[in-house]
């Protein structure tokens, strides 16, 4: 038997360490699991984002941070500090010889499968803001979390509208938030939370909508108030902030990368995920409170002016009317959505370009959703690597096994492929098509 | 009726000729129309060295009013060389066009900085081809699909083939997960499933699955000519701004029964990510968002069968060979031909018939390294 030594077999992907376990999230659950599995005597890497690349939460990655974040964000080592202070179990799990890799996000996870079957075994990507690597895991234990659900209510895309994650993030991890007076959007107890933690930190509040309303978030540039309607009259209140607390949902984006089901389960969020042989999801990422955005998401989505997907300009009319983006200057269908038969949303999105920016639709996700299951619950939009939006150079600094690079060709490296279709093909002793020479590959 | 089996940009193609010109057609397709490699690959329309350039050339600047949708097809293409052996084979590439009559013309490092300002010191030169071209791929499969309904065809989603009915040297039927449908004729144009059901019916069309990959950044300020690559990279700017590359290993796959393996990436998207840093070091701070993968398949010799069949007769069977997006104007009028008058009479098709496979060794996958690893 020959080999093909274009294809992925037998090339290596280098590892910067292998773990028994590794823990994706540094919150309550994740220093648990990692703990745990230390004390079980196992070799065990801790990772969590935190203290984040303030370029990304300028992208409001992972959370909806609305640009209320102060200049302190930009000390990296002493946002550091903040954290291990703000989770003292970081510190537990340090003496218990669990590594704790600070400031390291999880961009992709690799399982080998009948779909990748040349990978030597399960990878996790990392990186930091400088660099790409890989760590070689047993076991991995998702602890991602959850997300800010965005409502597309009027206003809702100016500077100082934040999610409740994003508000929680900046007030108590990173001591960061810039803001002096807000407005509380959201009925549940995730609303109560972020009120309560404003009134410990001496946060005016301006106002606590509970209830889906006709409302405007106002303001030229950036916040400036909220405007509502209460009992039949419009009542207005001024603030620089506004924290949308109506719902979370399970971060699942590793979970689906590796290739977990994801089922919906309004009981818990919205999509979940199951875990599968070698994945663990726990805490908030494994299911959250039970969905409560629905008469929010109804009331904003049924206006055809709402901003749905902000990075790429998406109008909830654009996507009812599957209208292609703006730069074509083109009508969708007739037909609108139903030209397209059983919706899913990777195809609506493909078509209307709804969460296909640089958000990796974090903002637009659960908005889409709703929209596009009007009629039967659609299945989830996949999540894709790189799981955070990383520049080129940090990508491109990943080891790369030399016998990758060297028979690196451009498309599958068949000689005759190339040669004109009209004439027949050379004779080749064993390749049928023939193979590029190593150097002919390189085009 | 003629039976398309397969909504991959192949299949839609034909049925919009053939549509066109007043035939019966219905598309059947297992899963969602251009779902696959049809919809997701990196949209070059630029192939000299097949039968149908000429007639691909010809056609891509009218698909957008033919099909009454936008395909975002924008002509010409720019080729970006970083060392004297590159360049090299870029120029013999070249020269497969300008043998036809399509003009090239040599870039200095200046020209190339002044096209595209993320070329670095590393760029030696490149060439203009004021042929060619780049569309996207998902836009261009669903506006043939929409084109299709529009001219009285039918369309069928979520609908598998699990084989022909055959009476009297003929295809009588296509029978699918939905029931049977009668049939006048039948293009079997399943892209990896081709091998799979055309042996159903005692004909062996060998392909071979494979997974291939593409990464792409946040969008950039838009170039004049956005179809611009090299490298050991295909790709471009999208008329968004964002930059789409593919290229390097590939994994030979087995199908999944009827389904077709997921399109997984893997650590490759970072060797993607270097090669497109090299070539456009001004981009390096460029975000990558996303990634994706593509399940294409490859006859032996990397050539498309576009064969009307001899038993039954009135059947054709279309493989692009995993070269299919960019040629499907072409590929798709030529099937058509195929299907109604027997014969395609603006190319020459005579080296892409199934026959020349007649004498390969059954285990032409493993002596070739094209079989999947095992699990």
């Amino acid at each position: 038997m020959s080999s093909d030594p274009t294809s992925l077999a037998g090339k290596e992907f280098p590892l910067r360490g292998r773990f028994a376990t590794v823990v994706v999230g540094a919150g309550e659950a994740g220093i648990t699991a990692a703990l745990a599995a230390a004390e079980a005597g196992q070799s065990v890497l801790l990772v969590d984002e935190h203290p984040l690349d303030p370029g990304l939460m300028g992208m409001d990655i992972p959370w909806l941070f609305g640009g209320r974040l102060d200049a302190a964000v930009q000390n990296q080592a002493r946002m550091e500090e903040r954290i291990v202070a703000a989770r003292p179990g970081l510190e537990a799990a340090m003496s218990a010889g669990v590594e704790v890799a600070l400031g390291t996000s999880a961009w992709g996870g690799f399982l080998r499968s009948a779909s990748s079957r040349a990978l030597a075994g399960p990878m996790l990507g990392l990186a930091d803001r400088r660099s790409a690597w890989l760590v070689g895991f047993e076991r991995i234990v998702v602890a991602t979390g959850a997300r800010d659900v965005v409502v597309p209510l009027p206003g809702w895309t100016l500077p100082g509208v934040m999610g409740a994650r994003g508000f929680d993030a900046a007030l108590r991890l990173y001591g960061a938030f810039a803001g002096q007076r807000i407005a509380v959007l959201g009925g549940g107890v995730l609303a109560a939370g972020v009120a309560a933690a404003a009134r410990a930190a001496g946060i005016g509040i301006a106002a606590e909508i509970c209830a889906a309303a006709p409302l405007r978030i106002e303001g030229a540039v950036e916040v400036e108030g909220i405007a509502w309607q209460e009992g039949g009259a419009w009542r207005q209140a001024a603030c620089d902030t506004v924290v949308m607390a109506i719902d979370t949902v399970p971060n699942l984006e590793l979970p689906d990368l590796l290739g977990c089901p994801i089922r919906w389960d309004p009981a818990r969020g919205g999509f979940v995920p199951e875990a599968m042989p070698g994945v663990q999801v726990v805490g908030d990422a494994a299911g959250t409170a039970p969905m409560a955005r629905a008469g929010w998401m109804a009331a904003a989505l049924a206006e055809p002016h709402a901003v749905v997907c902000a990075c790429e300009e998406v109008l909830a009319g654009d996507l009812r009317a599957l209208r292609p983006p703006r730069y074509l200057g083109a009508e969708g269908p007739e037909a609108g959505l139903a030209a397209l038969g059983p919706l899913n949303q990777d195809q609506v999105k493909r078509l209307t370009r709804a969460g296909m920016g640089a958000c990796q639709g974090r903002r637009c996700r659960d908005a889409v959703h709703a929209l596009v299951s009007a009629e039967r619950v659609a299945p989830h939009a996949s999540h894709r690597a790189p799981l955070r939006p990383l520049p080129l150079s940090v990508l491109a600094a990943l080891e790369e096994d030399p016998a990758l690079r060297a028979n690196w060709t451009g498309w599958f490296g068949i000689a005759a492929q190339w040669l004109p279709h009209w004439e027949p093909v050379p004779e080749h002793p064993e390749f049928i098509g023939g193979r590029l020479t190593a150097e002919d590959a390189g085009k | 009726m003629i039976v398309i089996v397969g909504g991959g940009v192949t299949g839609l193609s034909t049925a919009f000729w053939l549509s066109r010109q007043g035939h019966p057609v219905t598309v059947v397709e297992k899963g969602i129309l251009g779902w696959e490699a049809s919809g997701r690959n990196g949209g070059g329309c630029t192939h000299p060295y097949s039968p149908l350039f000429r007639e691909e050339q010809r056609l891509w600047p009218m698909m957008d009013e033919m099909l009454g949708h936008p395909t975002e097809w924008r002509p010409f293409r720019i080729k970006v060389a970083l060392d004297e052996g590159q360049l090299d084979r870029l120029w013999k590439s070249t020269r497969l066009a300008t043998d036809q009559g399509f003009a090239a013309e040599a870039l200095d490092r200046a020209q190339l900085r002044e096209l595209c300002p993320w070329v670095g010191p590393a760029a030696i030169g490149g060439i203009f081809w004021r042929y060619g071209g780049h569309a996207n791929p998902q836009r261009t499969s669903q506006a043939y699909a929409w084109a299709v309904e529009r001219q009285g065809g039918r369309i069928l989603q979520h609908t598998t083939v699990t084989g022909l009915r055959l009476a009297g040297g003929r295809a009588v039927a296509v029978e699918t997960s939905a029931g049977e449908i009668g049939c006048d004729a039948v293009v079997l144009a399943a892209g990896p499933h081709t091998a799979q059901l055309a042996e159903r019916f005692g004909h062996r069309i060998p392909v071979a699955p494979a997974r291939a990959e593409i990464m792409v950044t946040e969008p950039l300020p838009l170039l004049a000519h956005g179809g611009i690559d090299g490298n050991g990279l295909y790709g471009r700017q999208t008329l968004r701004g964002n930059l789409a590359y593919g290229g390097g290993p590939h994994e030979w796959l087995d199908l999944d029964g009827d389904a077709t393996p997921r399109a997984v990436n893997t650590p490759v998207v970072a060797s993607l990510a270097r090669r497109l840093a090299e070539m456009f070091p001004g981009a390096a701070h460029a975000r990558v968002i996303r990634s994706w993968g593509g399940i294409i398949e490859n006859t032996p010799d990397g050539r498309p069968i576009l064969d009307r069949l001899t038993d039954p007769d009135n059947v054709v069977v279309a493989t692009m060979s995993s070269v299919g997006f960019g040629l499907s104007p072409a590929s798709g009028r030529a099937i058509a031909q195929l299907v109604a008058q027997g014969a395609c009479d603006f190319a020459d098709l005579s080296q892409l018939k199934a026959a020349r496979f007649g004498n390969l060794p059954l285990d032409w996958r493993a002596r070739q390294g094209w079989e999947a690893l095992p699990l």
